[in-house]
């Protein structure tokens, strides 16, 4: 056996230590730097909420009239700005709110919470995006989408159920292989490569029912943001792109519920104070009854016996404010899909739990203390495994982070983003049990350890009025650890991969490998003129984490695995302009995007043909690296106001992979490039009750591998390729029609099969909706998959097939409700 | 039903009225036309003059949708050489018609290796190697019949009740001492023309020997050799066959795959082909090849990309050409058994 001496590197342990003395030591004297600084002036900070709810708003616009001076609020829904001592008029801006000019007479530092009251109904309709009009010309932020669920709900969905990953998938530089395809692409980047961050938490696989829905329930969201360039420095750990994805905190002011019944499932949300003005609560579930549905067609089929076919999903959440300045958050997710019969099924299921503190350090500087645990386990198999015949086969991922995210306001110019987080990885490949003949066997691939931690700071700088930067940097580090066995490989491959050279063991906690990156991060906007912008971004990210899957679909058995001394991480470079412009200018009726990008990929990672990646030790042996290359240009065109509204999003783009031994070591396009993306979302109002949405997507077919030729082999035509190209045909362009429409009570009502005088007394009332759809209403035969199929059975004919899954069209009904 | 076919139908529930899988006019083109060899020499000792049996069959690839015969390859020179030290010995085949290739002289030997030399009209040559690989030990009574009850399956089949004296066959192979060792497992059956059985097309009036040798049929099994990536490597070593190997050689029928395999008077015949590592990596990749996809209306989602099979047979001197296929050597043990209605004793 070959002996390799450990690298005599910074452990992962000490370093980790290490940050956590430089944060202790920094919390400590900051707070007393910055109040020494510019003594003259005067700092106004505070919370903005809704009215009706209490809820803190995010992104929502202060602005001093005198200066023009101005700030947004964060995450948590707080601002700070720093100004002489004068009296201001101060204007607080969001789309769905009445705006609030207050005077504020400032003569020394002051903390007002503003609560912004909702427009009424007939105001509301003319508003479709919960950004401030102006936002998408006057930030550096690009290649940034955030939708509001009152966006979201009014886009026609699959079976009458809105969801939040399909809406996503609408937007530009955003795809998927498929409809039924978990995850979704952006910008060339494969599904892994996407950081899908619930309440800060990782959630590992977001797809309910094998990607038709997410695991978002839409009752319980409050607000979801898509990075895709340009990412602030403050996150990381994905190639592609960030989708963050925030709770709903719960109804301050008083107890409220909500949900809906569909014909997949039902859901329920129920919200409240927990003390008013204090904390609050919103407790979220989803439970669908597919198995329900199709017990009366399966009765008497033994095949079907303990038949289970549902998901469900259950959000938590609570606040409570410890005093003026502090406040700490517990929120949770937990759902599992389960599919199968009593002999075999299979199921996934994570969970999150996220605690947060917020700390106003001082009024300029505001702290987020997050620890957060996710889990993402999943298998395949029987129930149970006694002594009976049977196989089963699991596998899991768990994190444990702790993260510290400062925002200081050191003057009206700048905004500054530090902070850093470590994260503890879990991951087991897999563990398999067989019983037969009343022996049972068992296959155990021992867990794996990595420790990855990141330090970033990064500053929102305005310039001029018309120039404004966005810079940061971020520090990852990443230490494959023991205990376990590091592997080496031969250099060269046979057609079984690499062969195993030599081992070597580390104890617990032992680096065995580690990896080092800077991640400079880049943003820059000038304005040409009150309503049109452009701007540039550069950002190099790392990831560390890789999802090993080699089907068409993503499917439970797709393995997560660290980087290792084998796997080196993922690293990507990409640069973005953008052309920004608003017409109409004092309605902003119409945003118009245009934006380019360029993204190159190290480390990519492929399979040697014929990999086994199921339950196999040297998996690492059997897979290939390369690079790859993204490019393309993204139109977006959003109508916001009038009865008519929704947007146009075209994307062309072309994803390619560059990978030693495959396609001849020619470039060739990845499984889901897609060179047209076009999406149209229209919502049309009828009158104050009735309206009509439709979606229409087009896409190009994504490329698959087809055999040109084949060969008899012991009389069966067996598929071959001479050239050995990857991904050579494509499957047809993808075409489809939904409509909707949906109808809302006229104004609230009490319920009447309940006792009225109980609700008078309660004071309850609610709202009611009622959606119809038509899920494909032209019925097209959409191709999920193309792949050949030879009758080796009886005729021998060889053919080529496609599979659709929606291949007719789905009508959809829901009921939701609000009291 | 096979776990794969589970997976399927699983997935069939949850778009049950939805999904559909249709033929597509989609034509990829067609590449080059390939030789294609199919080339066996089998030492069976229980039939040591059975060398006429060893054919080399050589054709040429045709395009993915020509549903035309692939056009044989007749004006080949073929040798095949005992390359063995101490036994050189070169063998010309005689051409039998139809792409088939004959050697005449040379009697297969335990643990040789043989060299096929092929020349082609066009000039060119194509070489391979191969080498018969030593046996599992295999008992006298190496096929142990046995009836197995719903409850001992932990499962209950359609149809109704286990019907007594129903059962299974269990092959009770060892692997030898040392590395390396690869199978291939075919076996066949004899129906008992008495009993009647609806689930079991063969028996239908017929009472020869019915195949199960299909790819999709065919059990390749290895033994792990400190992980060197042996492929389908579950055999544990110097051990009994285990289990999913041992029980593999019964029928197993999609419609009928919670039913025992065999029932009284059946005869069961196994053969255990010890081949080399590569030979079984080629089966491998040639079963999941021709079973990617078409698993069921539903497997294309489960599907992986495309991806050509290895050959060991290369261009030699100046030749560029590619052969498609492959040339393998083996040791063939062949058992029989027979099912009685007291197998239940013999436990």
């Amino acid at each position: 056996m070959l002996t390799i001496a450990p690298q005599n590197l910074l452990t992962p342990m000490k370093f980790l230590l290490k940050s956590i003395f430089t944060f202790s030591t920094f919390l400590l004297f900051f707070p007393s730097y910055i109040q020494a600084q510019q003594p003259n002036k005067s700092v106004l900070s505070g919370y903005v909420r809704d009215s009706k709810t209490g809820e803190e708003l995010i992104g929502v616009t202060v602005f001093i009239k005198e200066n023009g001076k101005g700030t947004v609020t964060n995450e948590y829904g707080y601002y700070s700005i720093t100004l002489l001592p004068n009296t201001y008029t101060v204007t607080i801006k969001y789309v769905g709110y009445n705006t609030i000019n207050q005077t504020v007479n400032l003569t020394t530092s002051l903390k007002t919470n503003f609560e912004l009251v909702p427009l009424t109904k007939e105001l509301k309709t003319i508003n479709v995006v919960g950004e401030r009009k102006d936002e998408n010309i006057k930030t550096t932020e690009m290649s940034t989408n955030k939708l509001d669920m009152k966006t979201i709900t009014k886009i026609p969905a699959l079976l009458g159920e809105i969801d939040l990953i399909k809406s996503i998938q609408l937007l530009p530089g955003v795809s998927t292989v498929g409809e039924g395809a978990s995850g979704f692409n952006v910008r060339g980047g494969s599904i892994d490569q996407n950081l899908i961050l619930l309440d800060e938490a990782p959630v590992y696989n977001s797809s309910h029912l094998f990607g038709f829905f997410s695991v978002f329930n839409p009752d319980a969201v409050k607000d979801v943001k898509l990075f895709k360039g340009g990412i602030n420095a403050k996150y990381g750990g994905r190639l592609a792109s960030i989708l963050d994805v925030r709770l709903k905190e719960g109804n301050k002011k008083q107890f409220a519920a909500q949900g809906g019944v569909g014909i997949i499932f039902s859901r329920l949300t129920l919200e409240g104070p927990i003390k008013k003005g204090k904390g609050s609560y919103i407790i979220a579930g989803r439970r669908s009854y597919g198995d329900v549905l199709a017990a009366p067609f399966l009765a008497g089929n033994k095949d079907f016996d303990g038949l289970q076919l549902y998901f469900y999903d259950l959000t938590l959440k609570a606040n409570y404010s410890l005093g003026k300045r502090d406040k700490v958050f517990l929120s949770g997710y937990m759902g599992r899909d389960v599919f199968g019969v009593a002999s075999f099924g299979f199921n996934w299921g994570n969970q999150t739990l996220t605690a947060r503190w917020n700390h106003e350090i001082a009024n300029k500087l505001f702290s987020n203390t997050t620890a957060f645990y996710s889990n993402y386990d999943y298998g395949i198999g029987t129930e149970e495994i006694g002594t009976r015949e049977g196989f089963k086969w699991t596998s899991r991922i768990i994190n444990y982070s702790l993260k510290q995210d400062f925002t200081w306001y050191p003057n009206t110019k700048n905004t500054v983003n530090f902070g850093g987080q470590t994260l503890y990885y879990q991951f087991k490949p897999g563990n398999a049990s067989f019983v037969s003949g009343g022996v049972k066997q068992s296959i155990d691939l021992p867990f794996k350890y990595s420790l990855e931690n990141a330090l970033y700071v990064s500053n929102d700088q305005i310039i001029s009025s018309r120039f404004s930067l966005n810079y940061g940097l971020r520090f990852s580090t990443f230490h494959y650890l023991g205990n376990g066995e590091k592997r080496f490989y031969s250099e060269e491959y046979t057609d079984f991969g690499r062969k195993l050279i030599a081992t070597e063991k580390y104890d617990d906690f032992e680096s065995m490998q580690n990896y080092y990156n800077f991640e400079p991060r880049f943003a820059a906007k000038y304005e040409l003129n009150s309503s049109s912008s452009l701007k540039a971004s550069y950002m190099r990210t790392s990831q560390y984490i890789h999802l090993v899957s080699n089907t068409a679909a993503s499917i439970p058995l797709d393995v997560w695995t660290p980087s290792t001394n084998n796997i080196k991480p993922q690293i990507s470079d990409q640069v973005a302009i953008g052309y920004f412009k608003n017409f109409k200018n004092t309605k902003n009726e119409f945003e118009l995007s245009v934006e380019t990008y360029y993204k190159t990929m190290e480390n990519q990672i492929d399979y040697i043909d014929g990999a086994d990646l199921l339950l196999n030790p040297n998996i690492e042996a059997q897979l290939l690296t390369g690079k790859g290359r993204a490019y393309g240009l993204e139109f977006f065109v959003k109508k916001n106001s009038g009865k008519l509204t929704g947007f146009i999003s075209y994307t062309l783009a072309r994803t390619e992979r560059q990978v030693e031994r495959v396609n001849n070591n020619d470039w060739y396009p990845t499984r889901f490039d897609k060179l047209h993306n076009l999406n149209l979302v229209v919502s049309y109002d009828l009158n104050k009750r009735w309206t009509i949405n439709s979606n229409v997507v087009y896409g190009s077919g994504t490329p698959v591998n087809l055999p040109t030729n084949k060969f008899i082999f012991e009389g069966l035509g067996v598929p071959h390729n001479p050239n050995a190209p990857r991904n050579n045909i494509r499957i047809p362009d993808f075409f489809r029609v939904d409509l909707t429409a949906s109808v809302k009570s006229k104004d609230r009502v009490q319920p009447a099969a309940l006792p009225t005088n109980f609700f008078k007394k309660l004071k309850y009332t609610y709202e009611w909706e009622i959606i119809f759809g038509v899920y494909n209403l032209l019925g097209r035969k959409n191709a999920f998959a193309v792949y050949p199929r030879v009758d080796n059975k009886t005729t021998g004919i060889a053919e080529m097939v496609q599979f659709s899954l929606f291949a007719v069209p789905i009508p959809a009904f829901t009921y939701n409700f609000k009291f | 039903m096979k776990i794969n076919n589970k997976i399927y139908f699983i997935v069939f529930l949850t778009l049950i009225f939805t999904s559909c899988v249709e033929k597509l006019d989609l034509d990829a083109g067609q590449g080059e036309s390939q030789y294609v060899v199919e080339g066996t020499i089998v030492y069976d000792p229980l039939d040591p003059n059975k060398l006429i049996k060893d054919t080399i069959k050589i054709s040429k690839s045709i395009g993915y949708l020509d549903n035309g015969k692939a056009p044989f390859v007749n004006d080949a020179t073929v040798l095949i050489i005992d390359s063995t030290a101490g036994s050189f010995f070169v063998d010309t085949c005689v051409f039998k018609g139809n792409g088939n290739y004959i050697p005449t002289k040379l009697i297969p030997q335990p643990n040789h290796s043989y060299l096929m030399l092929i020349r082609f009209s066009t000039g060119d040559t194509a070489i391979s190697f191969s080498k018969i690989n030593r046996p599992c030990f295999f008992p006298n009574d190496s096929l142990y019949t046995t009836v197995l009850n719903d409850e001992s399956l932990g499962r209950n089949g359609p149809g109704g009740p286990l019907k007594s004296g129903w059962g299974y066959v269990e092959l009770r192979a060892t692997d030898p001492a040392g590395l390396g060792d690869s199978y291939k497992l075919k076996f066949s059956v004899k129906r008992n023309p008495v009993n009647t059985n609806p689930y079991f097309t063969e028996s239908n009036g017929f009472t020869g020997w019915s195949y199960y040798n299909r790819i999709d049929n065919l059990t390749l099994v290895s033994e792990s050799t400190n992980g060197d990536n042996s492929p389908n490597a579950n055999l544990p070593q110097e051990a009994p066959f285990n289990f999913p190997v041992a029980r593999a050689i019964n029928v197993v029928e999609d419609d009928i795959s919670l039913r025992p395999a065999y029932y009284p008077g059946d005869s069961i015949k196994v053969e255990v082909y010890s081949i080399t590592r590569e030979n079984l990596f080629f089966y491998v990749r040639l079963k999941t090849e021709l079973t990617n996809g078409t698993g069921g209306g539903f497997s294309g989602l489960f599907a992986t990309p495309v991806s050509n099979i290895p050959s060991n047979i290369f261009a030699y001197g100046n030749s560029k050409i590619k052969v498609l296929g492959w040339f393998g050597a083996a040791h063939k043990i062949t058992a029989t058994t027979k099912m009685t209605d007291f197998d239940f004793n013999k436990k």
